[in-house]
C-alpha cells in the first residue's frame, strides 16, 4: 500500500470535487459546537456480504484491515439487511423500520411520504450536525426526502474522477431533480429521454470515458452501476478522511458515509486484480428454479474479482482506520461499519437482482468501534439493520421512538432475546401502495431461517433452514415438517397479514 | 448591412418551432409514457408530476437552442440556400437532424455503446442533410407540402407553451419555497 501523508491526501482532497462539495459546510451549522455527546460515523459499503469476509471466516484473506479494527470493536456475526438491494436495504438503517413499513421496495423507490419524519438525522435531532453522503444515487432519493434534517448532504459525484450528474444543482429538490434528470433524462444504459441535451450529454461521457487512462486500474475505472460516477478508491477515501477532518469542528456529528465498493462492476486496482487466482472452489449448490441460472464457472470467476474488490475496499478502510487511530476519531465516536446488503454467487445468481434471500444475500457485517474500546467483543445473536436507529438513539441519550421495529443492539445497551424475528424481505415488482403479495420474505429466529415466497409461481412456498448445523442453507428442513416449521410459518404470516391490513383498506 | 433584416420573421419562425417542439416534446414524452406504468408502482402524484415537470422544462430550453440554431443557420447561410424557403428548408433541416439524433439516441442501449463510425461521418451527413434541405426547398410541391405540414403543427405550441410554463412554475416552486 502506497504510503500518503496527511499533507499529501490534503493536497489531493483539494483537487477532488469533494472539495467543492465540503464547502458547504455553512457557517451556522458550524456554529452547532457543543456538549459531550460522542460522534457518529456510520461507514456503509454497498453490496458486501459478510460471507466473503475473511472476518468472518471466509477462506479467502479478503479483510484483514477489518480483522485488524475488529480486535477493539463489537463484532456482529448474525447481522442482516432488510432487503437484498440498495433501497430497501439503505431504507432499513436509516428509517430503522423492515421494508414492508417503509415501503421502498422498488429500485428507485421511496420511504413512505408519511413515514418521511421516521428516519435517522431527524431523530437525532439538530444536537447533532448531520452529514450525509452516498456514491449510490439511490440514497440520495431518501436524502432528498429527509433534507429538511440533514445539515450537510454530500453530492453522490464528491471525490469522482468522471462525473455527469445533473440532479445535484437542484439542491433544494434533490429527490425530484435525481429522479428526472439522472434516472430519466440523462439514464445512461438506455436511449436517453432528453433528446438534444441527453444525446450530447452521452456522447460527452462516453468520450471522456474513454479519454480516461488510470494506470493502477487495468480493467477501468469503477463506476456507480448505471450512474455516470467513475472514481478511484483512493480519491473516495481521502474525501471520506478530507470529510472527517472538516467535522472535527462541529462537534457532535453523525456522518453516513455510504461508498460504492465492493458493489459491481469490481474493477480493482493492479494491487488487489489477479490476487485471488487460487485453488478456491465454492461448494456447488443446486440452481434455484426463480434464479438466473448462470453457470458455476462463470459465478466462480466473477466471485473472483468481487473478492479482489472487497481486498481493495479493505485497504482503503485501512488507511481510514489509520486516520481515524491517529485523529482522534475512534476515541469520541461510535463508528459503525455495515452494508446495506449482500451479494450472491450461488444457485445460478449472480449479484443482487434476483427474488432469492439467502445468507450471501442479506448476512451482512457490522462492527461497531467504541470510544476507547481495547479488546474484541463478538455479539452472535441475530440482528438487523433496524436496530440502528434505535441504538443511535440510545447512544446519544435519547428515548426510542415506538415507530421503530428495531431493537438496541446487544454490546451496545440492548439485550440478546432469543425469542426475537429479524426480518428480510424482496418485493420490487409488488407496489409499494398495495399489500405484499409478490414478494420473498425471510425470518429468522434463533438458528432457524424460514424463507417464503409468494405470488411468484401458482403455490406459494417455504424452505426452513437451521443455520447452526447448516451454514450453507443446504438442507431445505421445510418439507419434513417439524413443529417448528407450523410455529415459525404461523409467526411470519401472522405478522405479513398485520403489515397488510392498511394497504387492504386503501386498495 | 443590417443584419437583422437578415433573421426570419416570427411568422416564418413558429411553424419550424412547432415542428422543433413535435419532436423533441414526442421524444420525451413517449419515454414518459413508457415509464409511467412502473412509476406508479411506487412514486406518488407530487413526485410524477414532478418529473414530469423537469423534463418539459427541459425540452422547453432544448427546442429553443434547436430554434435558435436554425435561425442562426438562416442568418449566417446566403439567403437563396437557406432563408429564402426559412420554413420549408428550417422545417426539413429541423425533421432531419433531430430524426438522425433519435436513431442515435436509440441506439445507446448499452453503457458500453459509442457511435464513433456515426460521429467520425457527421460532418459528411450534416452536409448531405443541408444539400438535401437546399434541392428540397426548390421543389415547389414539398416545399409547399412541408409548410403547410409546418404549420398544421402550430396547434402543438397551443399545449407545449402553457405546459411549459407552468412546468417552468412547478421547478421553480419546488426549488425555492
Amino acid at each position: 500500500m502506497s504510503k500518503v501523508s496527511r499533507r499529501d491526501f490534503l493536497k489531493l482532497a483539494g483537487l477532488t470535487s469533494g472539495a467543492l462539495a465540503m464547502s458547504q459546510l455553512s457557517p451556522e451549522s458550524l456554529r452547532r459546537s457543543s456538549n459531550s455527546l460522542p460522534n457518529i460515523v456510520i461507514v456503509l459499503f454497498d453490496a458486501m456480504t459478510a460471507r466473503d469476509l475473511s472476518l468472518y471466516g471466509f477462506k479467502r484473506h479478503t479483510t484483514p484491515n477489518f480483522e485488524k479494527f475488529a480486535q477493539k470493536a463489537i463484532v456482529y456475526n448474525a447481522h442482516h439487511s432488510g432487503g437484498n438491494f440498495t433501497t430497501p436495504g439503505t431504507a432499513t438503517l436509516l428509517t430503522g423500520t423492515y421494508p414492508w413499513t417503509h415501503r421502498a421496495f422498488d429500485i428507485a423507490g421511496v420511504v413512505e411520504q408519511d413515514r418521511v419524519k421516521h428516519n435517522i438525522f431527524t431523530a437525532l435531532g439538530n444536537q447533532y450536525h448531520r452529514l450525509a453522503f452516498s456514491q449510490n444515487l439511490l440514497p440520495n432519493y431518501f436524502f432528498g426526502q429527509f433534507h429538511r434534517d440533514i445539515d450537510t448532504i454530500l453530492p453522490a459525484s464528491s471525490f469522482s474522477a468522471i462525473e455527469q450528474v445533473h440532479g445535484e444543482w437542484f439542491k433544494n429538490d434533490l429527490d425530484g431533480a435525481y429522479r428526472s434528470y439522472d434516472n430519466f433524462m440523462f439514464q445512461d444504459g438506455v436511449p436517453p429521454a432528453s433528446l438534444v441535451f441527453g444525446l450530447a450529454d452521452r456522447i460527452l461521457l462516453r468520450r471522456r470515458e474513454a479519454s480516461a487512462h488510470y494506470a493502477d486500474y487495468p480493467r477501468g475505472l469503477p463506476r456507480a452501476g448505471d450512474h455516470p460516477i467513475f472514481f478511484q478508491l483512493k480519491d473516495v477515501f481521502n474525501g471520506l478522511m478530507a470529510t472527517l477532518d472538516e467535522l472535527k469542528s462541529v462537534n457532535p456529528y453523525c456522518a453516513y458515509l455510504h461508498v460504492w465498493p465492493p458493489h459491481a462492476p469490481y474493477k480493482a486496482t493492479r494491487e488487489f486484480d489477479s490476487k485471488f487466482q487460487d485453488n478456491y472452489h465454492p461448494i456447488n449448490k443446486p440452481d434455484n428454479r426463480l434464479g438466473d441460472h448462470t453457470p458455476n464457472s462463470s459465478l466462480n470467476s466473477r466471485r473472483q474479482n468481487y473478492d479482489e474488490f472487497i481486498a481493495n475496499a479493505d485497504n482503503e478502510f485501512g488507511r481510514l482506520m489509520k486516520y481515524m487511530e491517529s485523529n482522534g476519531v475512534l476515541d469520541n465516536s461510535y463508528v459503525f461499519v455495515v452494508a446495506d446488503h449482500g451479494e450472491s454467487f450461488e444457485r445460478g445468481v449472480e449479484g443482487h437482482v434476483t427474488k432469492l434471500l439467502y445468507e450471501p444475500l442479506i448476512h451482512i457485517p457490522l462492527i461497531v468501534s467504541v470510544p476507547g474500546q481495547q479488546t474484541r467483543q463478538d455479539i452472535y445473536t441475530s440482528t438487523s439493520n433496524a436496530d440502528i436507529l434505535p441504538t443511535l438513539m440510545h447512544l446519544s441519550g435519547q428515548s426510542i421512538p415506538d415507530w421503530t421495529e428495531g431493537t438496541v443492539l446487544p454490546g451496545l445497551g440492548g439485550v440478546v432475546d432469543p425469542s426475537r424475528s429479524i426480518f428480510s424481505m424482496e418485493a420490487k415488482t409488488n407496489s409499494a401502495y398495495a399489500p405484499l403479495t409478490k414478494a420473498t420474505l425471510t425470518m429468522r429466529k434463533g438458528d432457524y431461517k424460514l424463507i417464503y415466497y409468494t405470488g411468484f409461481e401458482p403455490q406459494d412456498s417455504f424452505e426452513l433452514y437451521n443455520l447452526a448445523e447448516d451454514y450453507e442453507e443446504l438442507n431445505d428442513l421445510y418439507p419434513k415438517g417439524p413443529s417448528i416449521a407450523k410455529a415459525l410459518k404461523d409467526e411470519l404470516l401472522q405478522k405479513l397479514d398485520s403489515v397488510n391490513a392498511p394497504y387492504r383498506r386503501k386498495a | 448591412m443590417d443584419i437583422s433584416k437578415r433573421f426570419p420573421t416570427w411568422k416564418e419562425i413558429t411553424p419550424v418551432y412547432a415542428v422543433i417542439v413535435l419532436m423533441v416534446y414526442g421524444w420525451t414524452l413517449s419515454w414518459f409514457n413508457y415509464t409511467l406504468p412502473g412509476w406508479m408502482y411506487f412514486l406518488n402524484v407530487n413526485t410524477i408530476v414532478g418529473v414530469f415537470a423537469y423534463s418539459m422544462f427541459t425540452n422547453f430550453l432544448e427546442s429553443l437552442v434547436v430554434v435558435l440554431g436554425v435561425v442562426l443557420l438562416g442568418v449566417i447561410l446566403p439567403r437563396k440556400w437557406f432563408a429564402d424557403a426559412f420554413v420549408a428548408r428550417g422545417s426539413a433541416l429541423t425533421i432531419f437532424l433531430l430524426a438522425l439524433m433519435m436513431y442515435i439516441a436509440n441506439q445507446f442501449n448499452t453503457k458500453e455503446y459509442y457511435p464513433g463510425a456515426l460521429l467520425h461521418w457527421s460532418v459528411a451527413i450534416l452536409a448531405a442533410i443541408l444539400i438535401v434541405v437546399y434541392f428540397l426547398g426548390r421543389v415547389n410541391f414539398i416545399r409547399k407540402l412541408i409548410e403547410l405540414f409546418a404549420d398544421r403543427a402550430i396547434i402543438f405550441l397551443y399545449i407545449s407553451i402553457p405546459v411549459s410554463l407552468a412546468s417552468i412554475v412547478i421547478v421553480l416552486i419546488r426549488n425555492f419555497f
